[in-house]
């Protein structure tokens, strides 16, 4: 008996329009079918994003001879992506089948020129796939034994509460509340005296912090790493590296955050969007019990 | 006695000013005709600028940015829409004069 299991083509590629479908029946749906295999069993951890304008995949509806979807799948730049099975590899070879020169896509009676403009999408989603940045390798943090745990919830308590309005930058990076905005050197009698790294640097010395401006993002033996920044005569700003060994922070009375200016986790407060806070000074321990902040 | 201030720094404590009576009832009833959210808004922290508050008493706090603003109370917290961000403008020009320019080191 002849298979007569047919595939529904949506070309996603519209935003406001309805997208255009393509019913494969007969040679067709044989071949299509075939070149829907995966090549690899490994599974890919991460594709670039759909939601972009232009082209985004084909949508393929499996359907049997009573008309039922059987199968819903899309087909992206070689990747065939399933709600259910996560995304493999098949190859470009259904994409170029389907909208290359001689493919079926040519039946779409859309507009003139459609399979032309489809293609031009296509490559043009494959030139900027490749310089997707974040195919780059992005660094993980290297868990810190002796660091604190990053609990925002703790210091979040909103800005009516007693320890998020009342504890800043300082407090947080050296994970002391006191409840009074700490100052770098207050506590020492000598708070810093202008806002450079040359003045704030040594007010947290003076407090007992430890520079280490050698540490190069490595968690200390003992204690935890704090980096200082400032944005020169405007104000100063912490970081400090947690358990998970990325870095958090707390801007001022606002809650504690692990992400930059940007949006994105820190790895390096040298290399974060801290927005005004230009210069990065130091990084500096925080030994635990060892220092008074006030 | 009210109070309003700017979230701008993160080492430094963040500046304020006194509000008189007048300008902080304008506040309060600008308040009053905002449309309630029926979600809590993600409060998001940034270096620079976070918006600007109103303190009355130091019961009530009112934080106000990108056009939510959010009352905190004792008995809990309420945001509203400030769609077109007449309690942010107010809240702002009620600074002294000078008061921004004033805000980086000489």
């Amino acid at each position: 008996m002849a298979d007569k299991t047919s595939l529904r083509v949506t070309v996603d590629i519209f935003s406001g329009r309805e997208n255009p479908t393509l019913e494969l029946r007969g040679r067709d749906a044989k071949v299509a079918t075939s070149l829907l295999k995966p090549t690899k069993r490994k599974k890919r951890e991460k594709i670039p994003p759909i939601s972009h304008l232009g082209y985004r995949g084909l949508i393929v509806e499996q359907t049997t001879s009573r008309g039922k979807v059987s199968k819903t799948m899309r087909i992206l730049n070689g990747s065939l992506i399933t709600p259910t099975r996560g995304i493999r590899l098949v190859g470009n070879d259904f994409e170029d089948f389907i909208c290359g020169s001689t493919g079926p896509i040519r039946r779409i009676k859309f507009k003139k020129n459609f399979q032309k403009f489809v293609w031009r999408e296509l490559i043009k989603y494959r030139e900027w796939v490749i310089e997707w940045p974040y195919w780059k390798h992005i660094p993980k943090c290297k868990p810190c034994k002796c660091a604190p745990i990053y609990e925002p919830n703790w210091w979040n308590d909103g800005y009516g509460g007693q320890k998020q309005p009342n504890n800043n930058c300082y407090n947080y990076a050296t994970n002391y509340r006191t409840d009074t905005f700490a100052q770098p050197g207050k506590a020492s009698g000598s708070m810093y005296t202008s806002l450079t790294c040359g003045a704030v640097r040594p007010a947290a010395i003076r407090d007992d912090l430890i520079d280490k401006p050698s540490a190069n993002n490595k968690c200390p033996t003992e204690g935890h790493l704090v980096a200082l920044v400032v944005g020169p005569g405007w104000d100063y700003h912490w970081y400090r590296k947690d358990e998970n060994g990325c870095w958090s922070h707390k801007p001022g009375g606002t809650p504690v955050t692990n992400l930059d200016n940007s949006g994105n986790k820190i790895h390096d407060p040298r290399t974060a969007d801290r927005g005004s806070y230009t210069d990065f000074c130091t990084f500096m321990i925080v030994k635990h019990g060892h220092i008074k902040i006030r | 006695m009210w109070l309003g201030g700017i979230l701008i720094f993160s080492g430094k404590p963040n500046p304020t000013w006194p509000i008189d009576k007048k300008t902080a009832e304008k506040l309060e009833q600008i308040w009053n005709s905002l449309r309630q959210l029926s979600e809590k808004p993600q409060t998001k922290s940034v270096l620079g600028y976070n918006g600007c508050f109103l303190k009355k008493d130091g019961n009530h706090i009112w934080v106000v940015n990108e056009k939510i603003v959010t009352l905190q109370t004792k008995y809990g917290i309420k945001s509203r829409l400030d769609k077109n961000g007449k309690f942010e403008e107010l809240l702002r020009n009620s600074a002294p004069s000078g008061f921004f320019e004033n805000l980086i080191e000489k």
